[in-house]
């Protein structure tokens, strides 16, 4: 039984393409707000990238570990009101009001898990509807936070020290780095045990406790890196409304999680997927439709949503999938490699 | 400021229609272990029906009931072969987004056909106020809740002592040895799905007669309809009827003790505490 | 002290005894046959040692500690693993991913596991398959990796939840080989199995279940002849 230990390359030919593909891209996107200089497709974009760090909050949760939350939205609300209290109440700066509110959402996320956990599937995510409208009733009626107005900010103090600005950009830099930064707890995630240890719990909490694994622990672990990711989303979300109110911050769930099956749960670039097809169909729409005070980008928005889960079950990354696996199936019958490696 | 009696009787009138949109849920859910979140917004689809046969052609929803239960049946009916079928034997994340997409889409579709406005209808031959005890009601209240008593006693008695009802259980029981015994799962999937929203479509012709119509006027009975089949049991009839009950005499009484404000924060606080003890509700049966 | 020792453990449903005060050990290098009728509580048993269910009387001590209240997970730290008789492989993973969630109880660093589950996989004759989804396989390899998972948490006592059912003859003449060679890497065998002609042969000692009860406990050879035995089985048969 002795254990021999193969230290493997990051620079592998196989990580090749992917690296490629994600340098190019990240350049591309940090050069964007250079050349679009018109602010309605800069919004789309902040938008796209917000909404795929919301929707990765959620799939840490719901994709990766099973636990199908309803609620994400709660934990938005308490990121962003926490900071915006904060700010402009107390005068305390957004950056770290956005640490207290990742905080203060782990904590809510403790204590809304620590009993809600131990339901099954449909019970957990209906008790998580139940949290949020009651997060919601009492936030509309609490007039230190505002009540129903919300908080407005002083429009004040700009800049990066304020987190808050007057143009798209800076703002776009912010939104790509909370992407980046959910991306990061994915791979944390993806290339530890914790990845496989949540993919087992989502498959079957009695093969994992049988296989030794601490189911509450591992669930904590998972609602942990959710909430702090959904809580600095609400913040920054604040931060770009410049106020905060019960419908833009507790209102969210349902679009998150909308937008994160469409693109694929349980991997790291489905949410990112999903945003961009969906946020582009309904800011565009909404801006296309507008006049008419109709409701044809809504219409749109849901029908997009009821065929792609006809067609595409597993989302619209199982497209990509597809592809990716006719691309590398076809390179493997010419090399024919004898063994390859496993994830 | 209210009287008790009157709380209690209002509670317990609106609780019966909350049992009456339970029922279809509960069936749903207990057959194809499948929630409908569209549930109630098929109900709001289904007041409108009902508004537009009044105002266009002057039918009294008294009369419309039965053509708007025929149609929502046929609208479950097609809603399953076009839609649900498609995600039956997918995961709970599938099924829960293609519910949530019809919510989007019916809310739209009825936001682009009838506008934001609320509607009501006015004047139908169900209207004015009766006693009830001490109690002031509007006799459309008190019409919507004895009919979904009585809706809801009929679709009992089809459950337990008609054929198909019968088949219907079975299917519930085991999908999969089912068609050993020459049940049609597909058949009966469909058929639950056209009893689902023919109730639920039936408490919309009776809320229609004294509630308020808009697009989203679904989302509140959603969630209480929701609460009241987890406390009574999925695919528990009774249960549905009972926990509707319960729920609507929690809330008015919440909204009496405390403030009108705070009712729904109760009710869902009350879920959570209740699910926690008894994870599979007062009448449920499956472990 | 034994391994494992199962001292007077009953478990009632409601009013019903699905086992009733069962005492039993197993001896560190043994392979112990637990047989019995349909309903017999052997499963039942099974779940009450792995912690998958409370007991309602008794004590469990494995490896000289009492291990009766503790939940699945700490159980299966302290080296006692356990397979499903319905196996629940992970669909979406692959064989060896499905194998390197045991071997985290090893080393939760991911090459370290990776190389022990290859090991581990490797032993249990599932290499071809490594990269096949978990859901592909067919029912005799689902449970070939049900094992392998098992083991790769490196328990000292494996605990087999009916791993024949449903094998054709070649099948189970690989599974008895394994057996025999899990025994041979130093791990105690406490294995659940419905047909007497497979389980005879590999044990050392017989426990026999009969409604809850230990009806008898000997070796093979004389567990075949044992009236009562003979008796629970036709009786259940008839």
């Amino acid at each position: 039984m002795n254990r021999t230990f193969v230290k493997r390359s990051f620079w592998t030919k196989k990580n090749a393409f992917p690296i490629a593909a994600f340098l190019t891209l990240t350049a591309v996107a940090l050069l964007a707000p250079v050349y679009i200089k018109i602010l309605f497709p800069l919004h789309v974009l902040i938008m796209i990238y917000l909404y795929s760090a919301l929707g990765t909050s959620w799939n840490i949760l719901s994709g990766y570990a099973g636990q199908i939350s309803l609620g994400q939205s709660v934990f938005v609300g308490v990121g962003g009101y926490t900071s915006s209290v904060l700010f402009v109440s107390y005068g305390v700066n957004p950056w770290l009001g956005m640490i207290a509110g990742a905080l203060l959402a782990a904590i809510f996320g403790w204590l809304i898990g620590k009993p809600c956990f131990r339901l099954s599937g449909r019970y957990f995510a209906i008790a998580t509807m139940a949290v949020v409208q009651i997060a919601y009733i009492i936030v509309t009626r609490w007039e230190f936070v505002g009540g129903a107005r919300g908080i407005y900010f002083p429009l004040k103090n700009w800049g990066l020290r304020f987190f808050a600005f007057r143009a798209k950009a800076p703002y776009y830099y912010i939104a790509f780095g909370l992407m980046l930064f959910s991306f990061l707890m994915v791979l944390i995630i993806e290339k530890s045990h914790i990845g496989y240890y949540l993919k087992t719990i989502r498959e079957d909490e009695d093969v994992a406790k049988a296989l030794g694994i601490d189911v509450p622990k591992y669930k904590a672990i998972a609602m942990a890196f959710s909430t702090t990711l959904a809580a600095m989303g609400g913040t920054f979300l604040a931060q770009y409304l410049l106020f905060a109110d019960p419908d833009s911050l507790f209102m969210l769930s349902i679009p998150i999680m909308l937008l994160t099956v469409m693109g694929g749960t349980g991997s790291m670039f489905g949410p990112l997927i999903g945003a961009g097809v969906l946020i582009p169909v309904q800011e565009y729409a909404r801006a296309y439709w507008s006049g008419s005070g109709q409701a044809l980008d809504q219409i749109l928005y849901g029908l997009i949503i009821v065929v792609i889960v006809i067609l595409q079950p597993r989302g619209l990354i199982g497209i990509f999938e597809g592809a990716r696996r006719r691309f590398f199936r076809s390179e493997a019958a010419q090399t024919k490699t004898p063994q390859r490696e496993g994830i | 400021m209210e009287h008790i009696e009157q709380v209690l009787v209002s509670g317990l009138f609106a609780g019966m229609v909350y049992g009456l949109i339970s029922i279809g849920l509960s069936l749903i859910w207990g057959i194809m272990d499948m929630v409908n979140f569209a549930h109630s917004d098929f109900m709001m689809l289904a007041m409108y029906f009902t508004y537009l046969l009044f105002s266009k052609l002057g039918l009294d929803p008294l009369f419309s009931l039965p053509l708007v239960a025929a149609g929502m049946f046929c609208l479950g009916v097609l809603t399953y072969f076009l839609v649900i079928r498609h995600v039956i034997g997918g995961e709970l994340v599938q099924q829960t987004l293609c519910t949530f997409g019809l919510v989007v889409l019916l809310q739209s579709v009825a936001q682009y056909l009838w506008t934001g406005n609320y509607q009501m209808i006015n004047e139908p031959l169900v209207s004015g106020n009766i006693r009830i005890f001490a109690a002031s009601l509007s006799k459309g209240q008190v019409v919507a809740g004895v009919a979904s008593l009585f809706l809801a006693g009929a679709i009992w008695w089809v459950i337990q002592k008609t054929r198909i009802g019968w088949a219907l259980m079975a299917t519930a029981q085991n999908r999969y040895s089912a068609p050993l015994v020459g049940i049609k799962v597909d058949r009966m999937f469909a058929l639950a799905w056209g009893i689902g929203l023919a109730s639920v479509g039936a408490a919309g012709v009776f809320l229609a007669n004294y509630y308020y119509i808009y697009p989203q006027v679904g989302a509140t009975f959603q969630l209480l309809a929701l609460v009241a089949v987890a406390l009574g049991g999925f695919g528990s009839i009774p249960g549905a009827i009972v926990a509707g009950i319960a729920v609507g005499l929690i809330e008015a009484l919440s909204g009496y003790l405390i403030e009108p404000a705070y009712k729904y924060l109760v009710v869902f606080s009350l879920y959570i505490v209740v699910v926690l003890v008894r994870p599979h509700g007062f009448f449920g049966t499956h472990s | 002290m034994e391994l494992l020792e199962i001292r007077g453990v009953s478990k009632r449903f409601g009013g019903l005894a699905a086992v009733d005060s069962v005492d039993m050990y197993v001896s560190r290098g043994e392979i112990v046959g637990l047989i019995g009728p349909n309903g017999a509580g052997k499963t039942t048993l099974f779940n009450c040692v792995a912690g998958h269910c409370g007991i309602t009387g008794g004590e469990i001590y494995f490896d000289g500690r009492r291990i009766d209240g503790m939940s699945p997970n700490e159980i299966c730290a302290m080296k006692l693993a356990r397979t499903f008789q319905i196996v629940k492989s992970i669909t979406r993973m692959t064989v060896l991913e499905n194998i390197m969630v045991g071997a985290f109880m090893v080393s939760k660093r991911i090459p370290l596991a990776r190389e022990w589950a290859r090991e581990v996989m490797d032993f249990c004759g599932l290499s071809p398959l490594a990269d096949a989804k978990a859901g592909s396989l067919t029912i005799g390899d689902k449970k070939r990796l049900e094992v392998a998972r098992a083991l790769a948490t490196e328990p000292e006592l494996l605990l087999l939840d009916e791993v024949m059912a449903g094998l054709t003859g070649k099948e189970s003449r690989d599974a008895v080989e394994l057996i025999y060679k899990i025994r041979n890497w130093g791990v105690t065998v406490l294995m659940v199995e419905h047909i007497m002609e497979i389980i005879m042969p590999i044990s050392d000692r017989i426990v026999v279940l009969d409604s809850g009860t230990k009806i008898a406990e000997d070796t093979p050879e004389k567990i075949a002849r044992d009236k009562k035995v003979i008796d629970a089985y036709l009786g259940s048969a008839a």
